[in-house]
């Protein structure tokens, strides 16, 4: 044995370093995730939990293969349910005329702010609709339970078709991604200024408010 | 004893990499869900458990590199690691400015630069887009390459 290995420490190759490094990451990302509000859900949500989460979602249309659609766009993602009495009511009622095109969104209208609690309360009552402004593909990853998807950068149509579906005075709230989501104030403004809805609330905590408050709960997505 | 603060400009890349590092750890260990649904928006073709997996390791990988960036332990390591991820980093973001997703990259959170959302209606800023993202990972996956292939301090045993 050479002598000298005693005294000069070896030093671990690169690979073993780069092991220890993502084994330190992997242990302290499990532990933070398991003590974290807004940590990543292991279980897989359910396909459609509007039904259970809402008790106001049963009494809608629905038929032996579960709720009916109101309106459907593979492409964009976007699919209308009557996850609530309102609207059920809502889509029942006549079409509103909508116009061609949807034009870039105006000064952004001052409207009520709800809390979670607050919408959780209406929506259990099936008093409101709940809107999501996020991109399809968030909506499609999680959203709330109940919640309607309509992208704020939905193309004209999908409002046409939006606004086909549900009458002015359909009472609405709609929530984005957090506080700081920009869309839910997009989507406000679009709906009252260029399709004559008056009856429009807004979640500002957005989805992130939900985790923080619903810590246990099971979000309704796809995957 | 004498010591000798040697600033070229090796160290300063390391250090322009650390901070951006260190950002984005910070920027997804502020909401790892939100990071999830970044992840998923890419579309990747990868099962939802290793996405979830990846939403819960990453930043503190990312993090990890930062540290062992701006500290100088672990020198290579950490930056084999950098390059690796810059990577992957590139090849998602690639595929997502090639289809065109509309999208944020979930890199960076700039909200407090005032910069979370494009205002104009778009909802994504273009420093949040795949595009730009594609560009920075390249940049950022040069700048890593060059730090690693470069000589490394080898007096201190831990500094690689």
């Amino acid at each position: 044995m050479n002598p000298l290995d005693s005294t000069v420490p070896e030093t671990p190759p690169t690979a073993a370093r780069m092991g220890a490094m993502l084994v330190v990451a992997l242990l302290l990302g499990l532990a933070f995730n398991t003590m974290n509000p807004l940590g990543v859900r292991w279980s897989l949500p359910a396909k459609d939990t509007a039904a259970s989460a809402n008790p106001a979602a049963n009494q809608g249309p629905t038929s032996p293969r579960g709720p009916v659609p109101l309106y459907n766009n593979e492409t964009l993602g976007l699919s209308l349910e009557a996850e609530s009495p309102t609207a059920a009511r809502a889509a029942a009622v006549a079409p509103v005329a909508a116009p061609a095109i949807a034009p870039a969104p105006s000064v952004v209208p001052s409207v009520p702010s709800l809390t979670w609690p607050e919408t959780r309360q209406l929506l259990a009552t099936g008093q409101i609709v709940l809107v999501d402004a996020r991109a399809a593909a968030y909506y499609q990853t999680e959203h709330i339970p109940g919640a309607i998807s309509l992208p704020a950068a939905s193309s004209p149509a999908d409002f046409a078709a939006f606004a086909a579906k549900y009458p002015k005075a359909t009472p609405f709230v709609v929530y984005c991604g957090s506080a700081s989501c920009p869309l839910s104030n997009q989507l406000v403004s679009l709906l009252m200024s260029q399709y004559g809805y008056t009856n429009i609330r807004e979640m500002p905590g957005g989805f992130v408010e939900y985790r923080q408050v619903e810590s246990q709960a099971a979000p309704g997505g796809a995957r | 004893m004498k010591i000798t603060l040697e600033l070229n400009r090796r160290h300063l890349l390391r250090g322009l990499l650390a901070i951006i590092f260190l950002w984005a750890a910070l920027s997804k260990l502020a909401n790892p869900q939100d990071f999830f649904s970044h992840l998923v928006a890419y579309q990747l073709p990868l099962p939802a458990g290793l996405l979830r997996l990846t939403a819960v390791v990453l930043p503190w990988l990312e993090l990890c590199c930062g540290l062992a960036l701006l500290s100088g332990v672990w020198l290579r390591a950490a930056l084999a690691w950098t390059v690796l991820l810059c990577g992957v980093f590139v090849l998602a973001t690639g595929q997502a400015w090639g289809r065109g997703l509309e999208i944020s990259c979930g890199c960076l959170n700039l909200d407090w630069l005032g910069l979370g959302g494009d205002p104009k209606g778009a909802g994504v800023h273009w420093l949040q887009s795949p595009g730009f993202a594609f560009v920075r990972a390249s940049l950022l996956g040069i700048v890593a390459v060059y730090l690693f292939r470069g000589p490394v301090r080898t007096e201190n045993p831990a500094t690689d």
